[in-house]
């Protein structure tokens, strides 16, 4: 444990709440000083909910002392991005059209992390709709990277990444349809996890596109972000694309350790434009596996282009049809680059749209057999050049093709993913000529979250990036 | 007005009941086509009477390890 408990990480924390050495309202209040400190700079937060943080914190420590603990997570602070749903409360999708509405039920994943007994400090800042791979808002304010905060964070988690990294929360919620945690985590220098498809509910949670969109949480380690997933993991009536398989605790597997597993290393050039200084960083971090034992050997990275079209097809169709009432009614409310991105569905065939659907398994069974025949992992760059500044990025003048070229440039290495249902992890690995994060992704086989797990463990186990803390 | 730009048009007026301005549905047109013409492509190389959406889950649980 550190002097100040928000700088330490969420296994520490909930550790030392189960041992008595911290109560979870000295956790939370020192999570709410540095949110003072740091909201001016980051907007990460949408809503700050102190005092009803203090009041659960409060509860949880009052069950601790009753000698009930809820399990692993019991008096850890969080936050969420803001389209998990509260019943009776705000929750916002980052938009304008619903910039006061109230959510009917509540999420799944609140539901299981209420039972775990983590307190809830606030809701956080999201692309519009989680429309957007860079962070930009232009109804709630843009939200800023703590490493500088002339950068974007990523997104459309935006608000997970900048308050993770910030240590102004323990751990976040985010969700991910082409890259919406990943970006975020490799951008902000944390850990995030885009679990398998249907390993995760999605129940009560703001679509983007209900066959791409994944739940799954940013953390500041991986053993924290193990703790996490097993938390929220697993069936769900609410969901019907909910798996029934079992949830592996995932947090006992990493003594394990990495030894003996294959790695495939990409960096797939021809694809999308890797800069050099990103490529090293995935390249030593190879080199870091390979001395704790993991077998590394060079994995051919299929060609995406029909793989992120059909990914793109899928997204605009569905967002569409979800967005066709406000976007007649109300088409000013949305920024031009969210509207923008969704008008094309409108002109997709229905037949193009579900041709989408059937080629996924096809591209599945092809992935594994062209990229991972006996391999147990994929190591990639998650952002493959260093992290943009939020003017640079900024397409909300510059028109349809302008957005459509940006996005494609952040989620190059990423949305295909989405589409092939796979688990992967980010984790930070270096830090770029600006000293902002560079992150690597480990892409792993269906329902396989354990192994990559084990081997972001053994890496941050032989490596400091992730304890480093924006200043 | 281009043709994939009327085309659009078209679309937009006669079955979705929505106007836009003519750069705009040339943009539109554009952005359409080059997903239209991947899926297709993809489709008729892979795809077979008996493919359904819903295999994906299953081929996703049959390949967990």
């Amino acid at each position: 444990m550190t002097a100040d408990p928000a700088l330490s990480d969420l296994t520490s924390v909930a550790e030392a709440i189960a041992d008595r050495r911290l109560t979870s309202v000295r956790a939370t209040e020192a999570c709410l000083e540095r949110i003072e400190t740091w909201q001016p700079r980051t907007n990460a937060f949408l809503r700050i909910e102190a005092e009803s943080a203090l009041a659960r914190a409060r509860a949880m420590d009052a069950e601790l002392a009753a000698d009930r603990r809820r399990g692993p997570l019991h008096g850890v602070p969080l936050a969420h991005k803001d389209l998990y749903y509260r019943a009776g409360e705000l929750s916002t999708a980052g938009s304008a059209i619903r910039r006061d509405w109230r959510a009917p039920s509540t999420a799944t994943v609140l539901q299981r992390l209420d039972a775990a007994g983590t307190v809830e400090l606030g809701f956080l800042n999201m692309a519009e709709f989680a429309a957007g791979p860079t962070g930009h808002n232009v109804h709630h304010g843009h939200c800023r990277n703590p490493w500088d905060t002339q950068r974007v964070t990523g997104g459309s988690s935006s608000g997970s990444g900048a308050a993770v990294a910030a240590r102004l929360a323990f751990g976040s919620l985010g969700s991910d349809t082409g890259g919406s945690i990943r970006l975020p985590a490799s951008a902000c220098g944390v850990v995030g996890m885009k679990a398998t498809y249907g390993r995760v509910s999605r129940a009560g949670v703001a679509a983007r596109s209900w066959t791409l969109d994944h739940v799954g949480p940013l953390t500041r380690t991986v053993r924290d972000n193990a703790r996490f997933l097993a938390a929220i993991a697993g069936v769900d009536a609410r969901d019907a694309t909910c798996s029934t398989a079992p949830v592996p605790d995932y947090e006992a597997a990493l003594v394990e350790g990495a030894s003996g597993l294959r790695v495939g290393l990409a960096l797939p050039d021809a694809l999308v434009p890797v800069d050099p200084r990103i490529g090293a960083a995935v390249e030593e971090a190879a080199s870091v596996l390979s001395r704790a034992g993991v077998r590394i050997s060079a994995a051919t990275i299929p060609d995406f282009t029909e793989l992120y079209r059909a990914a793109e097809t899928i997204v605009k169709c569905e967002a569409a049809s979800m967005h066709r009432p406000w976007m007649e009614s109300q088409p000013d409310r949305y920024a031009n680059q969210v509207r923008t991105r969704t008008e094309a569905g409108f002109f997709i065939p229905a037949t193009q749209y579900i041709d989408a659907l059937r080629l996924r398994a096809h591209f599945l069974r092809e992935f594994l057999a062209t990229a991972m025949p006996e391999l147990d992992a994929v190591l990639l760059p998650a952002i493959p050049f260093p992290v943009p500044t939020i003017d640079e990025t900024d397409v909300e003048k510059s028109g349809g093709p302008a957005t459509l070229a940006m996005v494609a440039r952040f989620t190059g290495l990423t949305r295909p993913f989405n589409t092939l249902g796979l688990p992967v992890l980010s984790v930070p690995c270096g830090f770029d000529d600006n000293g902002l994060p560079i992150g690597l992704q480990l892409v792993g086989r269906p329902f396989d979250e354990t192994t990559l797990y084990r081997l972001g463990h053994a890496y941050q186990s032989a490596t400091d990036h992730h304890l480093k803390a924006p200043a | 007005m281009d043709r994939k730009a009327d085309t659009a048009g078209g679309i937009a007026r006669e079955m979705q009941g929505q106007e836009y301005p003519p750069t705009r549905l040339a943009e539109i047109a554009i952005e359409a086509a080059v997903l239209n013409d991947a899926v297709r492509a993809a489709a008729r190389k892979r795809l077979a009477f008996d493919d359904e959406p819903a295999s994906f889950a299953a081929e996703l649980a049959r390949l967990k390890p």
